[in-house]
């Protein structure tokens, strides 16, 4: 693997060192070099696709290494591993290149030939080792007959499921397929993580399973959607038989679900498909169901769009609040995050007439504006969200003294 | 080291060279400059860029000597130390340039 030439990308705000480089790892490292004196000059080789290992001066004039490992980072799916050359490698720069995900660091000062080209080698030697990796589980995930997140079958196994149903050249039989599109799973992964995200998916799935009957057939064919297929061929009125369970499903799968202290309203949105009527093949049918849940899915939207309001109203006057009493005592409060009908318990601290310190127990982000209610006290207030430290965070009410007059009773 | 890369780190080398007349007599400049003025003036940030710059990349043309003193004038400027401390200190590394490369 070494062998091969390896693509590398350098970039640094000195002309004479970037030169240097080139020439070093062109030379003594065996490598195919593209040279950048700005993060402008780098992205446009970057989106080229041919760069294997970026090496990036911290030091870059007008901006930081840093900065330019998170825009990388940001721009691209699979971001090319970076490596970091330092001028003076302070233990803080390196413990932040490390969080940052780069892959190694340089000292640029006696710069060691050796030392670096190894970096550079090592960092694509193992990113190409976990693209590989990647590659492999996603193999075996596409082979696998369920789906590793919720436990249903996977779209591996319905599509096979769908091509014998549908490969029948004797009387072939007539089947509905629901596609369930859950509503939201990105935003709920975005607000409240990752851990929560899953554990959502895996209550939808649990439900989807549930709602079942004997010679259906459910999984999940992607990340939010899901598809049962329906046996009509029995069924003597099919049709009712199809609208009924459809009727029933969209029922079942609107459920509240808590996870320790965020509480989730869960939906769907539901299509019927018909072979085959509305298609003759698993992505036909997969097709004409979801051109239905698009449009149902952006009436949706539409109906649960949040009020303008609340974002416009950011009046504060900071001289006066700076001066108000605040109430430094905890107090329960919840958070109701507007258009996703989801619950956040949290602690409440200087409460103010213009508004609160509050803190989460798990992973939140708070949405620009929300609701707050103080358990116990009084009603739901519309908020803004100031700032955010980790779990804590400032909000300021929407009008002011309504705080502590209506919150704090 | 290969002919090649021999023949392209002399180049590299004279511009080296190069760059540090000119590096010179600007530290000489901007040092009178600080010197003369009490605010956290514009040359105490130019005098940090030639350090920083000359401590990247003196150790790597063979002048391990001057990458430390440019180091020390690096940090001088980014902690708070007194103007006339700096430009004295600039100097200085000017001077060590001047020895060590034999201008």
């Amino acid at each position: 693997m070494q062998s091969e030439q390896i693509r590398v990308a350098v970039i640094d705000d000195d002309p004479l060192f970037l030169d240097y480089v080139s020439e070093l790892l062109g030379h003594q490292g065996g490598m195919r070099v593209t040279k950048a004196t700005d993060g402008d000059q780098l992205f446009k080789e970057l989106d080229k696709g041919y760069v294997e290992c970026v090496l990036v001066d911290y030091n870059l004039g007008n901006e930081n290494g840093f900065d330019v490992a998170e825009r990388i980072k940001q721009r691209y799916d699979v971001p090319p591993p970076m490596v970091l050359l330092t001028g003076r490698g302070g233990e803080r720069t390196v413990v932040k290149s490390f969080r940052l995900g780069l892959s190694d660091y340089v000292s640029k000062r006696n710069l060691n030939t050796s030392e670096l080209v190894g970096a550079i080698r090592g960092a694509v030697d193992r990113h190409r080792q976990t693209i590989s990796s990647r590659a492999e589980l996603e193999f075996h995930k596409q082979q696998s007959a369920y789906d590793g997140s919720t436990g249903l079958y996977s779209a591996s196994h319905i599509k096979k499921c769908v091509a014998k149903l549908t490969s029948a050249t004797i009387a072939p039989k007539p089947f509905a397929l629901i596609a369930i599109r859950m509503n939201g799973i990105a935003r709920i992964e975005k607000t409240f993580g990752r851990l929560v995200a899953d554990r959502a998916l895996r209550a939808f799935g649990q439900r989807v399973q549930a709602s079942t009957r004997a010679g259906d057939i459910c999984g999940r064919i992607r990340d939010d959607a899901f598809v049962t297929i329906l046996d009509t061929s029995a069924a003597p009125k099919s049709l009712s038989t199809v609208s009924d369970r459809l009727e029933k499903l969209k029922q079942h799968l609107s459920f509240e679900t808590d996870f320790d202290t965020v509480t989730l309203q869960l939906s769907a949105t539901l299509a019927v498909a018909r072979y085959p009527e509305d298609g003759s093949n698993f992505d036909a049918l997969l097709e004409h169901a979801a051109i239905l849940t698009d449009t149902a899915a952006e009436n949706q939207d539409k109906a649960t769009a949040q009020p303008e309001s609340h974002a416009n109203c950011v009046g504060a006057r900071p001289e006066r609040r700076r001066n108000d009493r605040r109430h430094r005592v905890l107090k329960r409060g919840r958070i109701y995050v507007v258009g996703m009908n989801s619950v956040v318990d949290c602690t409440i601290r200087n409460l103010s007439e213009y508004g609160a310190m509050l803190r989460v127990n798990s992973f939140f982000v708070a949405p620009d504006t929300f609701e707050l209610m103080v358990v116990g006290a009084s009603g739901r207030q519309p908020v803004t969200t100031r700032w955010q430290t980790g779990l804590d965070f400032g909000v300021q009410f929407v009008n002011p003294g309504d705080g502590r007059t209506k919150l704090d009773g | 080291m290969g002919e090649a890369f021999a023949l392209k780190f002399g180049l590299l080398k004279e511009r080296f060279r190069g760059r540090m007349i000119g590096d010179v007599d600007k530290l000489d400049h901007l040092a009178l400059q600080l010197a003369a003025t009490d605010s956290n003036s514009e040359e105490r940030k130019r005098i940090r860029d030639i350090a920083h710059r000359l401590a990247g990349t003196a150790g790597t043309f063979g002048y391990p000597d001057l990458t430390e003193r440019a180091a020390h004038v690096e940090k001088m400027a980014d902690v708070a130390c007194g103007n006339s401390a700096l430009a004295e200190t600039a100097r200085l590394l000017s001077r060590g340039i001047r020895e060590v490369m034999d201008f």
